[in-house]
């Protein structure tokens, strides 16, 4: 598409309602003009409104930059390896530096970047890291690498300083991918210093999308899978238990790899579910009894397998998860199931199983990269016991009864700093138990330095499970500026006991943002706020 | 001179910068006096290479070779030819 197409589709683009997301982009290179324009056309399919500011690398600490960097969501740095050291196969051959110097050298340079925002800002760095695939000596010398791997060993100690708190993404995978010679343009580079070709530079912004997304914890929450054909190849009820071709050869490989992929889906915090047209005896005997499946029945929150109508099934187990259906991924083999999905459930991301394309269409998940075992163990945990105190609600016609039999324990205190990641993303994964505002862990440990700024974790636990942490409050001054509960504790009084704790506070506003689902709640604060 | 690639250059430059609409009236106006930045100077040139299938010589690509609608009108038929 010629530029001019894409700004006019930019311009198009009807902003007034979306949520604005600044982001400053420090380089030494130019990756315009395709870079802004891609921006906000990726950013405005989830109504994001980009401004983007680019800074030049040299310029970063200009007073200049100050107040555009204080209201930055997320900070971006591109440094160009070819640009940053001049001539660094020369200058390592002639002597003038060894390999060793040179990393230091240019990890200083990062360190005192990196350094410098984190102490002054409390926003998410995504930090793209060196690549030297633009070396062209490789024509003359082979595919070894002149500089001892010398890029790949900066990288590995930028991985240490960044990657823990924030992302340090893997350029040369990037340009792996499309291909070395499809990711420069020479001309671009000697015009204007930008050395990037048009479809690099898109993956950079589809890059920067999928990490604000990660930050934002903007991704589907579960994924509901068929099993014949899917997670095993042939069909159960016809081939049987030994017929079923599933394992690390021959025509099981696909299979047993992407039950692996799914497995590492759930150890990232999505919860799996299963949805089968088979008989339920015959599907757990695969799972508990197969040597060759990954995915064992203690990783499945819930099972829909009969040979009922897989729509009404997929509705039931959004009711049973309390997820909501925008909230799921569904996988099939037959297009006629996808199809009735796609008709009657379109909130769902219903996705045709294909070997060949599945990791692909898999994408729209994006997800943090720090496992957290015990809380995702946790949290299947609540699902699976859930059906258990579903059948404990039956039993007591009285809420008030129920609660007792249920011997819960509502522990609400001051927020420890070990809870603000926790409660950062319940700030964002919540939709139905919230006042709508969502907070990144940066700015959640921002606001716990204000004195006036109160904080409050909420633990949930009772004679089925330990919930863990599932619910937030926060109180600036007067002002409630956060509210939220887990679906996972809904229907538990736990958001009255909450409410009983802003009575101690003379609250006289609350900040709110719809989410479509949460008009309920903002009507009982304010009825709470009010009095 | 030719209306229609006056107007398209004026059509380019006025997506690009922000401030008041340029007409074609207007082919003197300094555009890095109205809010032209060096990333602007770069969209408006790649646009305009696309739109005319051309590639201007790279002793042009200063912004003081095409600050004005004019000064690229006369750049680009130079290039066409």
């Amino acid at each position: 598409m010629k530029i001019l197409e894409l700004q006019k589709q930019v311009d198009n683009i009807k902003d007034e309602n979306f949520e604005i997301s600044n982001i400053v982009f420090i380089s030494n290179v130019v990756l315009e003009p395709y870079l802004e324009p891609c921006l906000k056309m990726m950013f405005a399919g989830d109504e994001y409104n980009i401004f983007l500011k680019q800074v030049l690398y040299d310029d970063y600490k200009s007073e200049l930059n100050d107040i555009i960097f204080d209201n930055c969501n997320m900070f971006v740095v591109f440094l160009n390896f070819d640009v940053l050291v001049d001539d660094i196969i020369n200058i390592i051959a002639r002597g003038e530096k060894n390999s060793l110097q040179v990393i230091e050298e240019m990890y200083s340079l990062c360190e005192a970047l990196y350094c410098y925002l984190k102490q002054n800002y409390e926003t998410t760095i995504v930090w793209f890291g060196f690549e030297d695939y633009y070396c062209q000596y490789k024509n003359v010398v082979g595919h070894v690498s002149l500089s001892g791997w010398l890029v790949d060993k900066i990288n590995i100690k930028l991985a240490e300083m960044i990657a823990t708190e924030d992302v340090l993404v893997d350029t040369k995978e990037m340009i792996a991918e499309i291909g070395i010679n499809n990711a420069y343009d020479i001309n671009s580079k000697y015009r204007w210093n930008a050395p990037y070709s048009k479809i690099f530079v898109e993956e950079v912004a589809s890059e920067i999308k999928k990490q604000h997304k990660i930050v934002n914890n903007v991704t589907p929450k579960c994924i509901i899978l068929d099993c014949d054909n899917v997670l095993w190849g042939g069909i159960l009820s016809e081939d049987g238990f030994g017929g079923i071709h599933l394992g690390r050869n021959g025509l099981g490989r696909p299979y047993y790899d992407f039950q692996r992929f799914i497995l590492t889906l759930y150890y990232h915090g999505v919860i799996l579910a299963v949805c089968s047209k088979n008989d339920l005896s015959d599907v757990k005997k695969v799972f508990n009894e197969h040597n060759e499946m990954i995915l064992k029945e203690e990783y499945i929150s819930c099972f829909k397998v009969n040979w009922d109508n897989k729509t009404e099934n997929i509705k039931e187990i959004s009711s049973d998860l309390n997820i909501g259906l925008s909230s799921i991924v569904f996988v099939d083999d037959s297009l006629f199931e996808i199809e009735a999905v796609k008709k009657f459930l379109p909130e769902v991301i219903a996705i045709l199983y294909d070997r060949d394309s599945i990791y692909n269409e898999l994408r729209c998940f994006s997800l943090k990269k720090d496992i957290n075992l015990q809380q995702i163990q946790e949290r299947v945990t609540t699902y699976t016991t859930d059906l258990q105190r579903k059948k404990l609600r039956a039993q007591h016609d009285d809420f008030e009864l129920y609660l007792a039999a249920l011997e819960m324990n509502i522990d609400i205190h001051l927020a420890k700093e070990i809870e603000f990641n926790r409660i950062a993303e319940l700030s964002q994964r919540t939709n139905k138990r919230t006042i709508g505002m969502r907070y990144t862990l940066s700015q959640i440990k921002e606001k716990t330095k204000k004195e006036s700024y109160k904080l409050y974790s909420v633990f949930v636990t009772d004679k089925f499970s330990n919930l863990g942490l599932i619910g937030a409050l926060g109180i600036d001054g007067r002002v409630l500026d956060l509210f939220c509960v887990s679906c996972r504790a809904l229907g538990r009084g736990v958001e009255d006991k909450m409410i009983k704790v802003l009575h101690e506070y003379e609250i006289d506003d609350m900040l709110f943002k719809s989410t479509e689902k949460n008009e309920d709640l903002k009507l009982i604060i304010q009825t709470v706020i009010k009095k | 001179m030719d209306k229609n690639i006056l107007e398209k250059i004026c059509q380019i430059v006025n997506l690009n910068i922000e401030s008041e609409e340029l007409g074609i009236e207007q082919i003197d106006v300094d555009l890095s006096l109205i809010g032209m930045s060096s990333i602007d100077f770069i969209r408006i040139v790649v646009a305009l290479e696309e739109e005319f299938e051309c590639q201007i010589p790279d002793s042009k690509l200063l912004i003081s070779e095409l600050n004005t609608v004019l000064k690229m009108y006369q750049v680009f038929i130079q290039c066409m030819r």
